[in-house]
């Protein structure tokens, strides 16, 4: 049976349908809109909801890069990459500064990103609020009246315990001083890039069915406490293959005995710095 | 060295290959054809339209061929291609009470009107691999002249039988709850996102599209006390075709459009009274597409558990909680979700891995000085 | 009846895109980027944001007559329902600037579900980056100013009001000829 699908492989119908959603989420920032996903040719909870952003903003002079992990290359990356080559035959480019739509998974870009650019995100859980109130209509009343106090005594146990806030990723973030939001599984490293951002940072969450963003130049604050300020992973080392301080670094073991290097989780990044550091 | 880092995409291409490779076998044994599984694996193709929320006997088998008989991934393959058609309408409800029936039986009367009809059924088969036989090559074909009659003939016969619940009703023992939906518009649950609570239009989607391991699992923890007090009995289960009916709006009254075969359920419970409603009995409905009895049978006694919020009672067990069960129910979402912890995770691990060797170390987080990680 | 886009695909993506940076991007004034033909009284900028967002999900509100052309067109070529009612707009548009209304009349969503609000699209006689009214809030870098032809500053200040209600509002689209400018309901603004 041959069947022919739509630019982008969405109908166009469903398209509308997102991009009103998406509206509507920049014009609220942080606040999760509901939409009516779709099942998509790729599994939930392998971007599905990012995917669906992407078919509905894309046209033919977009030039798109896909990244995963901060790599261009890792698999998921390739196949998504692969399935808008297929459905709407894009320019696809590992360049973040060429890209006008960045589709990621867990990293923003190191090198920064500019006015007019688009960051889609791959959500998996929309809701920062989840491990604190699993029960939805919970949660939504929590956003609804700003009853946050929940999530700052979670914060507050972990200094307890641990004399720190213990989230490593996916660290809640206050948006325009309204709503707290799950800026994806991104390292918290990633989180100050979100704060007045020039670029439109949309995110996507296609099982759970809902679209939020943070528009350009818009305030972004990762919770935290006057006495115990949010504070960024950092490393002694630097990147074994660029030699960067400055970047996100990813963990090879490289033998059975427990030794191991570290490089860049930006692989774009990396590679860009050794060809300066060659010329 | 840096297989992390380079070589995604060749990985891909070949992993690809190899699916079709293993999807075929040996080249050596002759390839199954998507007919053969229409037809020999009927009750697979069954399954496969009931979650796949698509009434396509041919779409359902080439999606198990091409998934090598993998039912969730069959579903999933379904699904994707069900988005993307076009609808040209709604049918009206179709007519259950006039399905013709290939079977028909009750728990609760010894004989009801119309008769109690077997049917093909493997509750009274013996459980015994038949190596030489059906399993095996052409087999046993002894069934082709034993003069049953399984005509369509038949069939018509057994059209317009009545509903158990029905002659219940009649005898004032229950409510009609509405559970025979009229023409009144239904909500789409795959155009909307879910919302809790739900109404039972909603829920019965859900469950009619849910998971059949998740439906009969939640279904037995309702049996074992998990949510229902006493025995649930079978008012009535029949599986047979009906017609579905179109008003095309060119022309404005209804036409056949095709006909579908349906598995339905009714599962009956005893209600003592309460203030607002008097004793009788409580009724859940399952209706699934193709032949499912278990699933139907499972989707009615939740039915029933899940209008437990609604008629006051207290929500104790999972099964009774329509948050946990309507949100849990769609193995497209739960074999993706479980499923994507395959993807790669190197950074957020990363990240856990230096808050980690921080705390090991003892590295109190001073107050207002930077972390850094024992590299 | 007069046509709609050429490429449904490919103009209503063009337009989506220059609409979504309109409304990041409150106050900058953006082409529309196709063109359309409507019906004489849509500027084209409000034909093609209507064809590009309206289908028969979205309840449309308009202050046409709904026999005239331009109500038909819409309907022909979204399927919008029209409706009598503001509050239960998604979308709405008034093509008289002189009788502007409070902003308040429409939908302005709930507490709950504040994204259940109307977007209304409001055509002028022109606009600019030069006026008195101060822009700021997210999407903005620092400040931007808009001037809105012949949108009296009675129908700003009743805007203005609403900015307490946030997260409840209205967001709207200011349009000319070609040209499109977003106020969202995060916009504060300012009167000099």
């Amino acid at each position: 049976m041959s069947h022919q699908y739509n630019f982008a492989y969405l109908d166009e119908q469903t398209k509308k349908m997102i991009r009103r959603t998406m509206l509507k989420a920049v014009a609220i920032p942080g606040f999760q809109v509901p939409f009516g996903g779709r099942e998509m040719p790729l599994p939930y909870g392998w971007g599905t909801g990012g995917i669906q952003l992407t078919a509905s903003l894309l046209g033919r002079d977009d030039t798109l890069k896909v990244i995963d992990q901060g790599s261009d290359d890792t698999v998921n990356a390739v196949s998504i990459k692969d399935f808008f080559r297929k459905t709407a035959d894009v320019a696809i480019t590992e360049s973040t500064r060429a890209a006008t739509i960045i589709q990621t998974r867990h990293r923003i870009p190191e090198i920064p990103l500019s006015e007019g650019q688009i960051m889609v995100y791959q959500v998996p859980i929309p809701e920062p609020l989840q491990f604190i109130e699993p029960r939805r209509p919970e949660a939504e009343k929590m956003h609804a009246f700003v009853e946050y106090g929940a999530m700052y005594v979670k914060l507050y146990e972990d200094i307890a315990r641990h004399g720190r806030i213990a989230m490593s990723f996916d660290y809640p973030v206050h948006v325009n001083g309204r709503y707290i939001m799950s800026p994806s599984p991104n390292p918290k490293f990633d989180n100050p890039k979100l704060h007045m951002s020039p670029a439109l940072h949309l995110f996507g969450a296609g099982r759970e069915k809902r679209i939020y963003a943070v528009p350009p130049f818009t305030e972004v604050v990762s919770l935290d406490f006057d006495d115990y300020p949010f504070e960024l992973e950092r490393w002694k080392g630097a990147c074994a293959l660029c030699g960067s301080k400055k970047s996100f670094l990813d963990e090879i073991l490289t033998d059975d005995q427990g030794t191991r290097m570290f490089i860049c989780s930006d692989t774009e990044f990396c590679r860009r710095a050794r060809e300066k550091e060659a010329s | 060295m840096y297989v992390a880092v380079k070589g995604g995409e060749t990985a891909v291409k070949n992993s690809r290959k190899l699916v079709a490779k293993t999807r075929r076998g040996p080249a050596s044994i002759p390839e199954i054809t998507t007919e053969q599984i229409e037809h020999q694996m009927g009750l697979a193709v069954d399954r496969v339209m009931a979650e796949g929320a698509l009434y396509d006997r041919n779409a359902a088998a080439a999606a198990i061929k091409q998934a090598q008989g993998d039912m969730v991934e069959a579903i999933f393959l379904v699904r994707a291609f069900r988005t993307t058609l076009k609808r040209f309408g709604n049918t009206k409800p179709v007519k259950t009470d006039q399905m013709r029936v290939l079977r028909r039986i009750s728990g609760v009367f010894k004989d009801i009107p119309g008769g109690q009809i077997l049917g093909p059924t493997y509750d009274y088969t013996h459980r015994l691999i038949d190596f030489e036989g059906e399993g095996n090559g052409d087999g046993d074909t002894s069934f082709a002249d034993t003069g049953i009659d399984d005509s369509d003939a038949l069939a018509e016969r057994f059209r317009t039988l009545p509903w158990v619940v029905d002659i219940l009703k009649k005898q004032g023992l229950m409510d009609d709850d509405g559970e025979t939906v009229g023409d009144g518009e239904a909500e789409d649950l795959t155009r909307r996102p879910l919302k809790i609570p739900a109404n039972r239009d909603i829920r019965l989607q859900n469950l009619a599209r849910g998971d059949e391991g998740f439906l009969l699992a939640s279904a037995y923890s309702i049996q074992r006390g998990f949510g229902l007090d006493r025995h649930p009995f079978l008012g009535e289960l029949r599986v047979g075709h009906v017609d579905v009916m179109y008003v095309p709006p060119e022309l404005g009254f209804e036409i056949k459009i095709g006909e579908i075969k349906l598995t339905e359920c009714f599962m009956l419970n005893r209600f003592d009274g309460s203030r607002e409603k008097p004793p009788g009995l409580e009724n859940g409905y399952g209706l699934v597409f193709g032949q499912s009895e278990r699933k139907a049978m499972s989707m009615a006694l939740l039915d029933r558990s899940l209008k437990t919020c609604e008629q006051g009672g207290e929500v104790r067990y999972p099964a009774q909680d329509q948050e946990f069960i309507l949100s849990h129910s769609d193995n497209v979402e739960s074999s993706g979700f479980v499923q994507h912890l395959k993807l790669p995770h190197y950074v957020d691990f990363q990240s856990e891995l230096v808050f980690l060797r921080n705390l090991k170390n003892g590295t109190k987080a001073k107050r207002k000085k930077k972390v850094e990680s024992p590299v | 009846m007069k046509k709609g886009f050429d490429s449904d695909t490919f103009d209503s993506q063009a337009v989506f895109r220059n609409v979504l940076t309109a409304m990041a991007n409150p106050g900058r004034i953006v082409d529309m980027g196709v063109d359309l033909c409507p019906p004489e009284a849509l500027h084209q900028a409000s034909g093609a944001i209507l064809l590009t967002l309206l289908d028969y999900e979205t309840p449309f509100w308009c202050d046409l007559d709904t026999a005239s052309e331009a109500a038909r067109w819409v309907s022909f070529h979204t399927g919008a329902p029209g409706i009598q009612t503001r509050k239960q707009s998604a979308f709405a548009l008034y093509t008289d600037y002189d009788n502007l209304d409070d902003p308040g009349t429409f939908n302005m969503g709930t507490i709950a579900s504040p994204d259940c609000s109307t977007t209304l699209i409001v055509q002028t006689r022109g606009m600019d980056n030069k006026g008195r009214i101060r822009m700021t809030g997210p999407g903005i870098q620092k400040e931007c100013f808009l001037k809105l032809k012949g949108i009296k500053e009675g129908f700003l200040r009743k805007r203005m009001a609403l900015s307490a209600h946030y997260p409840l509002g209205v967001d709207m689209i200011f349009v000319c000829d070609r040209v499109l400018a977003a106020v969202p309901r995060t916009t504060r603004l300012e009167i000099l």
